[in-house]
């Protein structure tokens, strides 16, 4: 009997173990799907830059990747909100100024230092920037002549569009929401000094409508919609390229589009890779395409970027910010 | 003691610590469904959300069935509709929208440059969310039976070719239609970047809804037209996103030109 009940029991034994084995197996089963590596990004280019990079960079890589469009400062207000449990690996886009406020918060961490990269980047290489756009007023020239005349000339610096002939033509991007809206307020108090908040009150008058979105105020533009609008010259040029009647005045204002690392993320090694493919010949190849921005590495002469990379303008962008909403509320 | 016993205990005692380790695993870390649905269905806001049908003032009526993407636009309008009561300025609406949800209940939306859900106006400008659920709501009409649609209702396609522009011909566009038809969505951006190098100042076509409109974003459209693919834009997309289709529409003139 007592020899039965031991039998029984080894039987049990081996069952259990044989159970507990296979459970283990199908856990490592699991695991091994997981190790596909897999990249999370937030895209404050346009969706299509985002997509073209990352499809064309997992296709070689043979990893799966996942993004979600947002505007700059949504971006850094999402990103912020999420510093304890951070949910994407890489930022894509965004003007350098809200890359510099990521760094400044402890929310992006250092890529890897790499012989390849030369172009405009931080001294700290929290972020690397990828390629340069410089802001432009954009003028409807269909509307210009019908409106102002044809051998009226057009404006050519920011203080040009506070004339009453043109309230209610101009279009702006918003800076609470749009990291061209933030350099725009750069180039009103960089550019105009202690008369920066005479301009910006004046041009708040004459804006008909602030976009959440840097590329909107061309579209309003060429559409003939607005007459006048300010944003980054690429987004002009790809419209121009369309054969609207737009024509650009470049101001002497510019920014850089670039690329962080989230901290606390486990895919660090992959998103240094990333950063080194979008700044590798092929990388670059498929920017010139889907983009209209220019190559960091072919406008590393633009001097005024250069002498402000690493210089704290979070706590002065913080301040334009708090005037343009004062003066925005009156 | 003896031997026998001892063997007794020490199996007694692998058994027990077998059956911990077997209640680990299979009870602890599992999915558990919890049978609550009567209490959610009865939940408005935590209804589960199944079908939203939207209408694009000039590129006309869509309805959204994939699960996943009404999620994403139900979680957005859930994170407005907490926006505070602000005045909606009267101007044009771009969308209008209903999403229906499993419990018979539905929310509506309108949304031009500010945007009303359930009749409340939750913003009076352009917002991040707006702009975001603008361009969702743009992409349901990423595809090549919607394009050809509405490539087929629009009241005017004017041509660019080399700097030249002209309104195209019944025949012309017919064709164009056609190709657009059978068209297929792309997303490899190798072959994307071949194309766009194919041609150095491809032709574009404009497309306009309503032709006495003139001036007005959401009414325009652009398609691009390089050797193997085009893309196409929609101008009141804020976000300035173009998208991509396999097919030749090139080839319409190269067979004219044979013809």
């Amino acid at each position: 009997m007592r020899k039965g009940i031991l039998f029984l029991l080894s039987i049990i034994c081996i069952i259990s173990i044989w159970i507990v084995q296979n459970n283990q197996q199908t856990k490592q089963g699991t695991a091994a799907r997981e190790m596909t590596p897999h990249l999370t990004a937030y895209v404050s280019a346009k969706e299509d830059i985002g997509r073209a990079l990352l499809s064309s960079y997992c296709e070689v890589k043979k990893c799966t990747y996942e993004f979600v469009r947002l505007s700059t400062e949504e971006l850094v207000r999402r990103v912020t909100q999420e510093a304890e449990h951070p949910r994407a690996d890489i930022i894509i886009g965004g003007t350098w100024d809200a890359h510099q406020t990521l760094k400044k918060r402890g929310l992006s961490t250092p890529f890897p230092a790499t012989s390849s990269q030369e172009g405009l980047q931080d001294p700290d290489r929290y972020w690397i920037g990828y390629e340069v756009e410089r802001l432009a007023i954009v003028v409807n020239t269909d509307l210009w002549k019908e409106r102002i005349g044809k051998n009226i000339p057009y404006p050519t610096t920011l203080k040009d569009l506070t004339l009453e002939v043109y309230r209610d033509e101009l279009i702006l991007p918003d800076p609470n929401h749009s990291g061209t809206g933030a350099t725009i307020l750069q180039a009103i108090f960089d550019g105009y000094g202690t008369s920066g908040d005479t301009l910006l009150r004046q041009l708040i008058r004459q804006t008909r409508l602030f976009t959440a979105n840097g590329f909107a105020p061309v579209s309003y533009v060429a559409s003939g919609e607005a007459m006048l609008g300010v944003n980054f010259i690429g987004d002009q040029q790809s419209l121009r390229e369309k054969y609207y009647p737009i024509k650009s005045i470049p101001l002497d204002t510019y920014s850089i589009n670039a690329i962080s690392k989230l901290k606390n993320r486990n895919q660090q090694g992959l998103s240094n890779d990333f950063m080194r493919y979008v700044l590798s010949e092929d990388g670059q190849d498929i920017l010139r395409k889907v983009s209209f921005g220019t190559p960091t590495y072919a406008v590393s002469q633009v001097q005024p970027i250069k002498k402000s990379v690493g210089q704290d303008i979070v706590s002065d962008y913080q301040d334009y910010l708090r005037r343009f909403n004062l003066l925005y509320d009156k | 003691m003896k031997i026998s016993t001892i063997v007794y205990l020490i199996l007694m005692g692998i058994l027990f610590v077998l059956g911990l380790l077997l209640l680990q695993q299979n009870v602890f870390g599992r999915l558990h469904v919890i049978k609550d649905n009567p209490d959610i269905l009865n939940q408005s806001d935590n209804s589960v959300p199944t079908e939203l049908t939207i209408r694009h003032r000039a590129w006309g009526e869509q309805t959204i069935e994939d699960g996943n993407e009404i999620q994403r636009i139900t979680s957005l309008l859930k994170q407005m509709k907490t926006a505070t009561n602000e005045d909606c300025p009267a101007g044009m609406t771009t969308f209008t929208g209903t999403l229906r949800f499993l419990n018979g209940t539905s929310w509506s939306f309108s949304l031009g440059e500010g945007m009303i859900l359930n009749g409340r106006c939750i913003a009076a400008q352009p917002l991040s969310q707006t702009t975001m659920l603008k361009a969702r709501l743009l992409n349901a009409y990423h595809n090549p039976q919607q394009l050809s649609q509405q490539f087929n209702q629009a009241e005017e396609v004017i041509l660019f070719d080399a700097g030249r522009s002209r309104k195209i011909d019944s025949s012309l566009r017919k064709a164009l239609e056609e190709k657009i038809k059978r068209a297929e969505p792309m997303t490899d951006y190798e072959e994307v970047g071949r194309a766009l190098n194919s041609i150095d100042k491809p032709r574009v076509l404009q497309i306009t809804r309503y032709a006495n409109e003139t001036g007005k974003r959401d009414n325009l459209m652009n398609i691009t037209i390089y050797d193997a693919l085009f893309s196409v834009q929609y101008m009141d997309d804020d976000n300035g996103n173009t998208f991509y289709l396999k097919g030749s529409l090139a080839s319409v003139w190269k067979g004219a030109k044979r013809r």
